[in-house]
């Protein structure tokens, strides 16, 4: 459904000499991402994980290479022709709070996609709403709220809906749960797996966290300065991770128990 | 945002200042007890009296009344400008900054250019090439201020831009459009209008400073400046007389500022 | 049972309006073990911490009960015998290292003046130690280090520093208030094996966080904090294997269960 092919973006930075220097953020990235499935994407800061995320939603343009939405190049598509396809590709941002408009009621704010590509009445905009609310396990009194006046994992939740308000074919999630936290990130991570069996839409998971990453999805792409280093499709355990840098980042995860520090202290 | 202003009292003294200065410009021919035009040789240089509350100036003329019509003309002409440099500045700075690249750079260009000179000297040039009138002087007003406004809009549209709510907004495909009316400017406008509301200040010393200079406005008007340019050749034997339309100034230009600054203290704590 | 150094007994803190944001915690913190304290947002640990500190005003907040440092009340001591303290027998390592530094000085700097205000050395020496302190932390180029802002280094990176300052003045007692939530993991891991070297060198250590991660792999006894009150505490192992609390399942049941690695 979504392929892309050797994909590449170069940022230009000066230096203290005002000489500019090459940074490639993403370099020669292979995706293929079928329909109704799941990938989560692994990388610590600075491995142009984020880059890569907005290169595929196009709100950069690549350097180099190609992105297929169901065989269109939408790499090379303009603006308003793009506009009308994102009701097929939404994301969910890392810092939720910042993503929402300050000045709009979190009604107003789930509405927008939904005004944006569809013409309903006023009373269907608001049942679907409604629904949308219901289905991020929110109270339907907190469409009259401000952004301000929900906690970190509300907010996460108004920002889901709004993502899965056009019936999205993929959804991008760019740190979405880093900052919550570990009860919260369970829950929000636990809807999200129900409501991935609900919409059958396709799960692109980027994270710095393994755990996270292993925990929602089924294929796991590991990145390393701007390369994928190891894929892995349908992974049953974190031992199914062979590169040294896969490894390393497996080695470094907290335990699950106590008794197994010693283990790691060894190391 | 209104419960903190009363309970900043900053903000009341200077609202109140303002409220002061509108109610005469509103209810002057109500307020003022004469004719702030009607001259009377016979009558000049007249002590305060119930008739002439302030005494009267060189032609007889009530001074009390000419102060508070001269509100009318300092709001009256500086409110207007504001106006169209408001909307000028928001149109122009908003859609340099949204559009960027080679808009953007002649944009900055321009305001550069304009910029090199002191608002004074657009105004001198232009009425002296436009000639004499209240309009005239507006509009060489609007011309030689609006750039410093349109660059501050400017930089507050690049700060707002680049937020993620902006970026969720384009996810959800909204137009350009929709993105500048429904989400830069109203998260811009509460700094705007903190940022023209002390504006409004410099404004009226502008336009008292030229009246005095004897730009723009006719003889005779009853316009805070142009008092106080007819009163300085008896600066030693009717000192009152130009310290009056200079209080008048004064706490006009304080009432805006006060609540300009009060503002802004509520809005960026 | 190792030495106590610091005794919190029956703390309470209040808004003066007389909201209760801690409701009476105890817990002692012993030379060379690790406590953590594991709660989520607005449980009250942040605060615990900032009262520990002396970092909450008089003015805004209501502090009461005991903090007992080598047995004497330091919510009885005056401010002067306070500052002499904090800052030096106890430390915190903060969540966000980028705030904790000021970004118009040269960490060297920052680091040198730090050590002068606590003891009377030449700028020299300062920089020595420094130097030195900072290659026990496995910071290479300690040189370019201290010769660096700031904004040009990592967050990881910055909080090594931050934890190389803390160590420089010898404390007895290191306050890590989420230090490594912001971090990713391998930088996590990287620090909180600096965290098992400073048990090691009989420090007194409060680590707080969320995540139980992490503190599995650190600390030696917990306590678990609800709404400004202790829900349980006891040695790592009691609350990880025999807990009888509810809440402290919900929070365990919030880790991803991975399949085991072997």
């Amino acid at each position: 459904m979504l392929r892309t092919i050797n994909l590449g973006r170069d940022y230009y930075v000066k230096d203290k000499n005002g000489s500019k220097t090459k940074v490639e953020a993403v370099k020669n990235v292979c995706l293929t991402l079928n329909e109704n499935n799941s990938y989560s994407l692994v990388g610590e800061s600075g491995s142009g994980k984020s880059t890569l995320a907005k290169l595929i939603m196009s709100l950069e343009k690549p350097t180099t290479g190609e992105i297929y939405l169901d065989n269109k190049n939408i790499a090379l598509m303009r603006k308003k022709q793009l506009r009308i396809l994102r009701s097929d590709f939404q994301m969910v941002l890392q810092d939720s709070y910042s993503a929402l408009n300050p000045k709009m009621k979190i009604y107003d704010s789930i509405a927008e996609p939904i005004r944006n590509f569809e013409k309903l009445t006023l009373i269907q905009e608001k049942e679907t709403i409604e629904s949308l609310i219901t289905k991020v396990e929110l109270p339907v009194s907190s469409l009259k709220k401000y952004p301000y006046q929900l906690s970190g994992g509300q907010q996460k939740r108004v920002c889901i809906a709004r993502a899965i308000a056009t019936n999205p074919k993929f959804i991008v999630f760019d740190e979405a749960v880093s900052g919550l936290d570990v009860t919260v990130r369970k829950k929000i991570l636990d809807l999200l797996l129900k409501l991935r069996s609900d919409i059958k839409s396709t799960y692109l998971f980027i994270t710095h966290d393994i755990d996270v990453a292993f925990y929602m999805a089924d294929n796991i792409a590991v990145m390393k300065d701007g390369e994928i280093v190891e894929y892995i499709k349908n992974i049953k355990s974190l031992n199914g991770f062979k590169h040294e840098y896969s490894r390393m980042l497996i080695d470094s995860l907290p335990p699950l128990y106590p008794k197994q520090r010693d283990y790691q202290e060894a190391i | 945002m209104l419960g903190k202003i009363i309970k900043n009292k900053q903000a009341v003294i200077g609202l109140i200042m303002i409220i002061i200065v509108l109610i005469a410009a509103v209810l002057a021919p109500v307020i003022a007890p004469n004719d702030p035009m009607k001259v009377n040789i016979t009558k000049k240089f007249q002590n305060n009296s119930s008739e002439y509350p302030l005494g009267t100036d060189q032609l007889g003329r009530c001074v009390f009344s000419r102060l508070v019509y001269g509100a009318r003309y300092s709001l009256g002409i500086v409110i207007p400008i504001l106006l169209v440099v408001a909307l000028l500045s928001i149109i122009l700075g908003t859609s340099a900054a949204y559009v960027g690249g080679k808009f953007d750079r002649i944009f900055i260009l321009i305001s550069d250019m304009v910029m090199a000179f002191p608002p004074l000297v657009i105004v001198l040039a232009l009425v002296g090439s436009l000639g004499q009138g209240i309009l005239n002087l507006a509009f060489a007003m609007i011309f030689s201020v609006w750039v410093w406004y349109a660059k501050v809009v400017r930089s507050y549209v690049l700060i707002e831009k680049n937020k993620d709510y902006v970026t969720a907004a384009i996810i959800a495909g909204s137009t350009d459009k929709d993105i500048i009316i429904k989400h830069i400017v109203p998260n811009i406008l509460p700094s705007l209008i903190v940022f023209f509301s002390t504006g409004v200040a410099g404004m009226i010393l502008m336009i008292s400073g030229f009246s005095f200079l004897g730009l723009g406005i006719e003889a005779g008007t009853p316009e805070w400046g142009a008092m106080l340019s007819g009163a300085k050749q008896y600066i030693y034997s009717r000192p009152y007389m130009i310290a009056y339309p200079g209080i008048c100034i004064l706490f006009t230009a304080a009432g805006f500022n006060l609540f300009g600054e009060a503002l802004r203290d509520i809005i960026s704590p | 049972m190792s030495k106590k150094i610091l005794e919190v007994e029956n703390l309470r803190i209040n808004v003066l309006d007389g909201t209760p944001l801690v409701k009476g915690v105890s817990f002692r913190v012993c030379k060379g073990r690790v406590l953590g304290i594991i709660g989520e947002s607005g449980s009250g640990k942040t605060m615990t911490c900032k009262a520990i500190m002396q970092l909450l005003s008089k003015k805004n907040f209501d502090i009461s009960g005991k903090i007992e440092f080598k047995n004497r009340n330091m919510l009885d001591m005056k401010e002067k015998e306070i500052n002499k303290i904090i800052g030096k027998d106890i430390s915190m390592i903060m969540q966000n290292p980028m705030t904790a530094f000021n970004p118009m000085f040269k960490i060297g700097n920052q680091i040198i003046e730090t050590l002068m205000t606590h003891s009377n050395i030449t700028k020299k020496d300062a920089y020595d130690i420094g130097v030195k302190e900072l290659e026990k932390m496995n910071l290479d180029r300690a040189h370019e280090i201290m010769n660096s802002y700031p904004y040009s280094l990592s967050g990881g990176m910055l909080q090594r520093i931050m934890i190389a300052i803390s160590l420089m003045l010898t404390p007895s007692v290191i306050i890590a208030d989420e230090a490594t939530t912001a971090l990713d993991v391998k930088t996590q891991s990287l620090i909180l094996s600096e965290f098992e070297r400073i048990r090691d060198n009989d420090i007194g250590l409060i680590v707080v966080s969320h995540d139980f991660g992490v503190i599995a792999r650190i600390a030696d006894d917990v306590i678990v904090m609800k709404d400004g009150e202790i829900i349980e505490n006891g040695t790592v192992y009691d609350i990880f294997d025999n807990t009888k609390d509810d809440y402290t399942k919900e929070l365990l049941s919030a880790r991803l269960l991975r399949k085991e690695v072997s």
